[in-house]
């Protein structure tokens, strides 16, 4: 009896002190999810991609569904941007992330919208107009890479 | 006396423009712009390398390309103040139109194989590696800048011999200098043209027409 009290002690207090690693406060978990998050909204932008240039049939289910991932997706990436050490390591995101982290938060934060307005837009199938919110949501692709992401 | 032949100057005031919108379309992401425009000037390029083979004499090749030693002393002479008006591209200039040439390929090659990592990459990328398309997409960027610094000795050159009183820019518009010697050759521009609409149409049919179709 005295001994699994003890072992129960003892584990319980081995559970307590120790915190489990993960995204949000260990720098390669960090990394890593933001990675995840890239690949997955590159997945999903490049579906809608070929459809608005024409290159796979045009379905509007299918892109409305992409284009509400997209917008998920947009809201995970930026907060594992906070962790400490996360600047350091396997990463292609440039110490200007950080250094200038009010407009890297700020172009993030228009993404989300962008990415918000495309959704909502895709439901109506007014395709001029998704084309466009379309334009606008990539546009910030291109913004972002070129002062954040190493080449 | 006609120097220039009207494909010349067109080639060479359309590449002007050409790298022009090249580089705004590609500061501004605007991917199948870029794409139509270098096709465009691939098919302008290859037209004028076979130009200078076959075409006007001051077109050729086997005209302006002299050894290094004939540019080296023709600098020399520059530098004691000897300056004249070639029939042509100089000896020195002519080494400047086969580093130009050069590097306009290589421009357009690396082009082929780079991607923008968002949405756009070139019609040979799926070719290679995703990280060997990126490295060469990197090399796209850096050696443009060494394509501006040639284009910045260039015009330096040009400025460099209007101050000595001769005007290059006039003939590579009108075609014509007031010089004395040999008339050189010149041939029809209507075979020039010929190729070149060839070498579009082939360009079109092989990649050019996604973008086109995209665009219009």
């Amino acid at each position: 009896m005295k001994a699994i009290q003890s072992l129960v002690i003892a584990s319980t207090l081995l559970a307590s002190t120790s915190v489990l690693a993960h995204t949000f406060n260990e720098a390669n978990k960090a990394i890593k999810y933001r990675q995840a998050a890239f690949t997955m909204i590159a997945g999903n932008v490049s579906e809608m991609g070929e459809m608005i240039k024409g290159k796979t049939e045009w379905n509007e289910a299918t892109f409305s569904k992409r284009a509400e991932q997209l917008s998920q997706l947009s809201l995970m990436p930026l907060d594992a941007f906070a962790v400490e050490g996360s600047d350091k390591g396997k990463t292609n995101a440039l110490p200007e992330v950080w250094k200038n982290f009010s407009d890297f938060e700020a172009n993030f934060v228009q993404f989300q919208k962008d990415t918000a307005n495309l959704a909502s837009v895709s439901e109506t199938g007014d395709k001029a107009a998704i084309r466009k919110a379309f334009g606008k949501t990539v546009k910030n692709c291109k913004a972002c890479h070129t002062d954040y992401k190493a080449k | 006396m006609k120097i220039w032949d009207s494909f010349i100057r067109v080639y060479h005031w359309s590449q002007v423009i050409l790298l022009g919108s090249l580089w705004y379309t590609a500061e501004e992401g605007l991917m199948e712009w870029h794409f139509s425009f270098a096709y465009l000037l691939m098919a302008f390029l290859i037209t004028r390398i076979v130009w200078g083979f076959i075409g006007s004499e001051t077109a050729k090749f086997s005209h302006f390309v002299t050894t290094p030693k004939k540019a080296f002393n023709y600098l020399i002479a520059i530098r004691n103040s000897k300056v004249s008006h070639s029939i042509g591209h100089n000896p020195a200039g002519g080494y400047m139109v086969l580093g130009l040439f050069s590097l306009l390929t290589f421009q357009l090659l690396t082009g082929l194989f780079s991607n923008d990592d968002i949405l756009s990459e070139g019609p040979l990328a799926s070719l290679v590696s995703y990280e060997t398309s990126s490295l060469l997409t990197s090399i796209h960027h850096q050696s443009f800048n060494v394509l501006l610094a040639f284009i910045g000795l260039h015009i330096a050159a040009v400025l460099f011999y209007r101050f000595k009183g001769i005007n290059l820019l006039s003939p590579m518009l009108t075609g014509v200098a007031k010089l004395t010697g040999t008339t050189p050759i010149m041939k029809h521009v209507i075979i020039a043209w010929g190729i070149f609409a060839v070498m579009s149409l082939f360009i079109y049919y092989l990649w050019a027409n996604e973008v086109v179709s995209y665009l219009f």
